[in-house]
């Protein structure tokens, strides 16, 4: 079969074709939020404008549900890590035999449908010492529980990546205690894992719609309750609004995972000695 | 009292023994080997002196200190681990520092406290890699280096060079004799390398099943086992069944073949017991050369080992294994021949 620098045809073929379904819609999304007229049957806008950014960011109100989403997003997804962080690693480090239950519990809220993981929601918050139903504090509640599994899952991996209980052990020899090691051994050697975690957390709570909309309703609009809006009245606002999450999400991405490279320290390849 | 006294302690994990009245005590800079195959108990007993597994029975003194529940980081006991175990993150010269940066000691103590290391150990070029661009025995050199840092009052190997290539072992086993000698710190050494115990440690403590079998010095250990176990594990052995025949004289007899032994306490007429002989006690010899006890058997394996040739030789419906220096202006006798050869009467070791 023919080759292009060690990569055969069909090869190239099936990455063409992979790479176009998935960029397809977003390169559709993207000409559309930027087209003026599109007539039916032309195969690309007869204009461009760029009026529908102009009009979403002189609208105050989207302004703030795009804050309001990154925020409370941001907000779920450090409690989330204070929470799993120290839970997964004294798990693998000293109850490992109550992983598989600990597995399972952290399992609950993913696996239950939106509708009852509202409900159940609104019935604890709405009566003491919680009656926070119908604030945003309860989206901040339910956001943490649903990240909760995903997250534990990821860093608990990661952690099995590592040998944790001789690291520790280590750690412990050297004077230090479960603290020192926590931060000083630990936390570093699963960054990665860390930084996929909240990640992947934040882009999807960013994207949460359900539980929002039944949890608030209409009261604390966030970025998905407007976009669920802007598509039922204009698509046009939609697409601008689709592009602007994609960007959102690129940038939040890009910047953690260039302050943890600060952070951690760039590795250089230095070759091994012997 | 010694310096670390291990008092009669006990370990179960959900009714499995793993450590059974295990009693013993290291002098201040004494080298200590706890030696045994793996399952004895060694590794339990080593992680309850570290502090990493808490006896159900016993106490541990250090020092004149019981440190029985003291947790592993108030020990201060340096531990270096099978697996090397050196952080990640951490560069060679970092992980040396860590323990001295837990202690918040002063900058200056702490570069110069791991440049000295780092110099001892011989590994000053590569102190800024990462673990992962070092070699086993670099890793393991700098664990050993990150373990001395905290000037520790016992320093626990567990099974350190059972990872690594045979040449470096025997390398890395000179050097932590050496640098434990130099520093005169007080080290007890799990392995199950018999060779690496008889030839580092002051003292070997030889387990099996959860229990100390034997206490001694190499020497005592390889030359005098008190047990059966402990001349099965030190070494290779020949086993002859014997029936005491005349305790004054100390003879024996193996298959009704009589045999001149050590006339000794333990030896009671028409007693049968167990002796042990080393393949290199016995002698192999010439033509015409007389030696008390001495047989002939048919040669039927001639194993090559550089230095040593070891016979496996058929004599009394035994198969005697004999070990001689590699001389190379002797003949060395050929499977199917028939040779003589001779086993001292102090060869003979009768076991308990």
């Amino acid at each position: 079969m023919a080759k292009v620098k060690g990569i055969s045809i069909l090869e190239i073929l099936i990455l063409f074709f992979f790479i176009t379904y998935l960029l397809l819609p977003i390169l559709a999304i993207i000409i559309f939020s930027i087209s003026d007229t599109w007539g039916v049957g032309d195969p690309l806008p007869r204009s461009f404008t760029l009026k529908w950014y102009i009009n979403s960011f002189m609208n105050k109100d989207l302004l703030i549900s795009i804050g309001r989403s990154m925020f409370i997003s941001f907000i779920s997804v450090i409690i989330g890590l204070i929470i799993i962080l120290p839970t997964a690693y004294i798990v693998r480090c000293n109850l490992r035999s109550l992983e598989p239950l600990v597995r399972f519990f952290t399992l609950f809220p993913y696996v239950l449908p939106g509708v009852i993981l509202a409900l159940g929601l609104i019935q604890i918050y709405s009566k003491p010492p919680f009656p926070i139903a119908g604030t945003i504090y309860i989206l901040l509640f339910a956001y943490i529980a649903i990240s909760l599994p995903f997250m534990y899952f990821v860093i608990s991996n990661s952690l099995q990546s590592i040998d944790v209980k001789t690291l520790t052990e280590a750690s412990q020899s050297l004077g230090a205690g479960m603290i020192d090691t926590f931060f000083r051994v630990i936390i570093p050697n699963i960054t990665p894992g860390i930084i996929n975690a909240s990640l992947l957390t934040f882009a999807g709570l960013l994207g949460e719609y359900t539980l929002v909309n039944l949890l608030l309703g209409a009261r604390f609009k966030t970025l998905q309750v407007y976009l669920y809006t802007a598509m039922n009245t204009e698509g046009h606002t939609a697409s601008v609004l689709t592009v602007i999450y994609f960007i959102m999400v690129s940038i939040v991405s890009f910047v953690v995972i260039r302050v943890v490279r600060g952070i951690i320290g760039e590795k250089k390849e230095i070759p091994v000695l012997k | 009292m010694s310096y670390l006294c291990v008092e009669s302690i006990s370990k179960r994990f959900s009714n499995i023994i793993a450590v059974e009245n295990v009693t013993f005590n290291v002098e201040k800079g004494n080298f200590i080997s706890l030696l045994g195959p793996s399952g004895c108990g060694k590794t339990t007993t080593l992680r309850m002196i570290a502090g990493f597994e808490l006896p159900d029975e016993g106490r541990i003194i250090l020092n004149e200190k019981d440190i029985t529940s003291l947790p592993p980081n108030k020990r201060n006991i340096g531990m270096v681990f099978q697996s090397y175990a050196l952080f990640p993150n951490l560069t060679a010269y970092e992980n040396i520092a860590y323990g001295l940066r837990i202690r918040k000691l002063p900058a200056r103590f702490i570069k110069e406290k791991v440049d000295s290391l780092l110099d001892l150990i011989k590994l000053t070029n590569v102190k800024d890699h990462y673990p992962y661009q070092l070699s086993g025995g670099q890793q393991q050199r700098v664990a050993l280096a990150r373990a001395l840092a905290i000037e520790p009052d016992v320093l626990l190997l567990d099974e350190p060079l059972s990872a690594l290539d045979a040449k470096i072992r025997v390398v890395l086993r000179e050097e932590i004799r050496e640098l434990q000698k130099k520093l005169k710190i007080t080290t007890v050494y799990v392995t199950h390398d018999q060779e690496e115990a008889l030839s580092m440690a002051d003292l070997v403590v030889v387990m099996n099943q959860g229990r100390i079998e034997q206490i001694g010095t190499p020497w005592e250990i390889y030359n005098n086992p008190k047990s059966a176990f402990v001349a099965n594990f030190v070494g290779q052995l020949n086993s002859l069944k014997g029936k005491v025949i005349d305790t004054r004289e100390g003879i024996i007899e193996v298959n009704t073949v009589p045999i001149r032994s050590i006339p000794s306490s333990i030896l009671t007429a028409n007693s049968e017991l167990d002796f042990m002989c080393r393949p290199e006690n016995v002698k192999i010899l010439t033509r015409d050369e007389k030696e008390v006890n001495t047989f002939e058997g048919k040669v039927i394996k001639v194993i090559f080992a550089g230095s040593i040739i070891r016979f496996l030789v058929e004599w009394n419906s035994y198969n005697l294994y004999i070990d001689t220096f590699n001389q190379r202006v002797i003949d060395i006798p050929r499977e199917g021949e028939r040779i003589r050869f001779s086993i001292p009467p102090e060869a003979l070791v009768p076991l308990r």
